[in-house]
């Protein structure tokens, strides 16, 4: 029985994405035995990958199972949705051992509980107690700004607002005085020596 | 457990030159023997798939090839055929064969940079100052054609960004004359150098019936004797216009993904030559697309996977109908070697052999943490 066949009985589509990639979506209940049969009845052996989507907007993770054949001619996505609020998927790792690194991943980055996995440890992150980062609704932006808020100055350190204000009046005002000065000199020079005055011609 | 009882903790890396990168692995030792081995990352996380969310198509474009250092371009590739995928663009047939000429161009590039690696892991100090130095000939070029060394940002989603420079497939066809005379010095002085064949030979031997089952990629897996390659089996761009071999081995130890490299360094100079020959004349290089912030990919999603100098790479994205990406999910070698293959294979190894086993395996950390 081909593929497509099998999955046309279990009123499953493939859709068939471009010369080298098919897709199938499933429901969860679904999803750990259509992935049995992947594997047994038409070998598809290999787990590529296991990737997740945040769809914050509908309040679902989607997650998508990559696999290959022996073959490795072509790649079928097996993909899934998940309540966000109560993500848990069933752990591949005894299947494939490279999931228990990809759901190690996952679980980190999304928050997705894998009940019966043995190393859901720390992955890139340690102690991280904040919402898992990947999710949309953790806001980098804010988080950086709250642990890493900017460095208090020293307690005798200058406004420099405030200094380049001074700094600017005490100029006007040497300016000014300048000024005065000058005037007043020229004045005094005036009173000293009053200019002759011309007369014109007569 | 009771093994480890009266072992020694070290932690190689992530300060430590035979670490590709900045991981660490945590190694119990009984005398020179390895017990268990742990790999720890996050000491170098920027979480790219982070960033590329708060981006439009155009902005992420600039941070993919910063996943993996020494080979962004993959990376360059796999994101703009993704984007393609889902936009419907389509690209002109030159741009095709200048894309697959600059994955060439960093597959040999690559490869001279992991030689040095695996001869520095080893002591053989002469090689990586002749392999940098080889590599960095190909660099030249690269800033001739991108005007970036090591980060290109070249491969765009449409095309490339800029047409050949007058003269450039006649500086590469010397290169890889100047190459061709390399690789029999290489072969003299490394590849059958008796202490690199002592050293790897029999050390880091892959169980092949495990390598499709666990996804193990690139050189792990034809050193296996498997003849897997994504150029081959889902070609993309012209692979399946050029006419090349892929290399295999049988023995699936270091000392054969090291010589699937060296054969695979000869079938892309092989690649490069008739692309030289068959590249277009004319031809638009890039796809005029709409303006960064009206270009918007539709509620879709896809996969594209690469070869890349160390085995398949793969991308999973998905848009929303915005002009920004819902999702980008890199998937590079370096994540099931790392941890589900080299925390095996070192156990019961020796000491000494962590920075051979690691480099033959092509792990790049920087794309484990994305």
């Amino acid at each position: 029985m081909d593929l497509a066949s099998k999955l046309e009985k279990l009123s499953l589509e493939l859709v068939q994405k471009n010369d080298y990639l098919y897709k199938v979506s499933v429901k969860i209940d679904q999803l750990e035995s259509l992935l049995l049969s992947f594997i047994n009845e038409f070998n598809y052996i290999t787990l590529d990958s296991i990737n997740c989507r945040d769809d914050l907007e509908d309040g679902l993770f989607t997650i998508t199972y990559c696999l290959q054949t022996e073959a490795r001619d072509h790649i079928v996505m097996v993909q899934t949705s998940i309540e966000r609020e109560t993500a848990s998927l069933p752990t591949m790792h005894t299947i494939w051992p490279q999931a228990e690194i990809m759901e190690r991943e996952m679980h980190e980055m999304f928050g997705v509980d894998f009940p019966g996995h043995p190393t859901l440890i720390d992955f890139a992150l340690e102690y991280w107690d904040n919402i898992p980062p990947l999710r949309r609704d953790f806001d980098t932006l804010e988080y950086v700004n709250s642990m890493n808020p900017f460095r208090g100055q020293r307690t005798d350190a200058l406004d420099t607002k405030e200094e380049m204000k001074k700094k600017r009046e005490a100029k006007k005002a040497a300016k000014l005085k300048a000024e005065q000065e000058a005037a007043a000199k020229a004045a005094q020079e005036e009173q000293n020596n009053p200019k002759q005055e011309v007369s014109g011609d007569e | 457990m009771n093994d480890l009882k009266n072992t020694i903790k070290i932690f190689h890396g992530p300060q430590h030159p035979g670490i590709t990168g900045n991981m660490s692995v945590e190694l119990d030792l009984l005398g020179e023997t390895i017990k268990r081995a742990r790999v720890h990352v996050g000491y170098l996380h920027r979480g790219f798939e982070k960033l590329v969310e708060r981006r439009t198509v155009v902005q992420a474009f600039t941070i993919v090839c910063r996943i993996c250092v020494p080979e962004p371009d993959p990376n360059e590739e796999n994101f703009a055929r993704a984007v393609e995928n889902l936009a419907g663009l389509e690209i002109s047939e030159k741009a095709k064969y200048i894309r697959t000429m600059v994955l060439e161009m960093q597959r040999l590039a690559n490869l001279f940079l992991w030689m040095g690696g695996q001869a520095g892991s080893i002591g053989l100090g002469l090689i990586p100052q002749w392999s940098v130095c080889d590599r960095d000939y190909m660099l030249d070029l690269f800033e001739e054609l991108t005007g970036g060394r090591v980060y290109h940002m070249y491969a765009f989603p449409g095309g490339v960004r800029r047409d050949l420079p007058d003269g450039f497939l006649d500086k590469l066809s010397d290169l890889l004359d100047y190459y061709e005379k390399r690789i029999i010095v290489y072969n003299n002085t490394f590849f059958d150098n008796v202490i690199f064949k002592k050293r790897a030979i029999g050390v880091g031997i892959v169980n092949r019936d495990e390598v499709l089952k666990n996804a193990y990629v690139g050189q792990t897996m034809r050193a296996c004797g498997i003849k897997k390659d994504v150029r081959k089996d889902m070609p993309y761009l012209m692979y399946d216009k050029l006419d090349f071999d892929i290399p295999i081995q049988q023995d699936g130890d270091v000392y054969a993904r090291a010589l699937v490299r060296r054969d695979e360094m000869i079938q892309s100079i092989r690649i490069l030559r008739q692309i030289i020959e068959q590249m277009p004349e004319e031809g638009d290089i890039l796809q005029k697309i709409q303006k960064h912030r009206k270009f918007k990919l539709p509620a879709d999603d896809t996969y594209v996977q690469t070869e890349s100098a160390r085995g398949a790479m793969s991308y999973y994205m998905a848009g929303d109908g915005s002009e920004k990406i819902r999702r980008m999910q890199v998937r590079g070698p370096s994540l099931v070697h790392a941890y589900t293959l080299l925390e095996k294979l070192l156990v019961d190894s020796e000491l000494a052999d962590v920075a051979m086993t690691m480099n033959s395996l092509g792990i790049c950390p920087p794309e484990i943490e994305r």
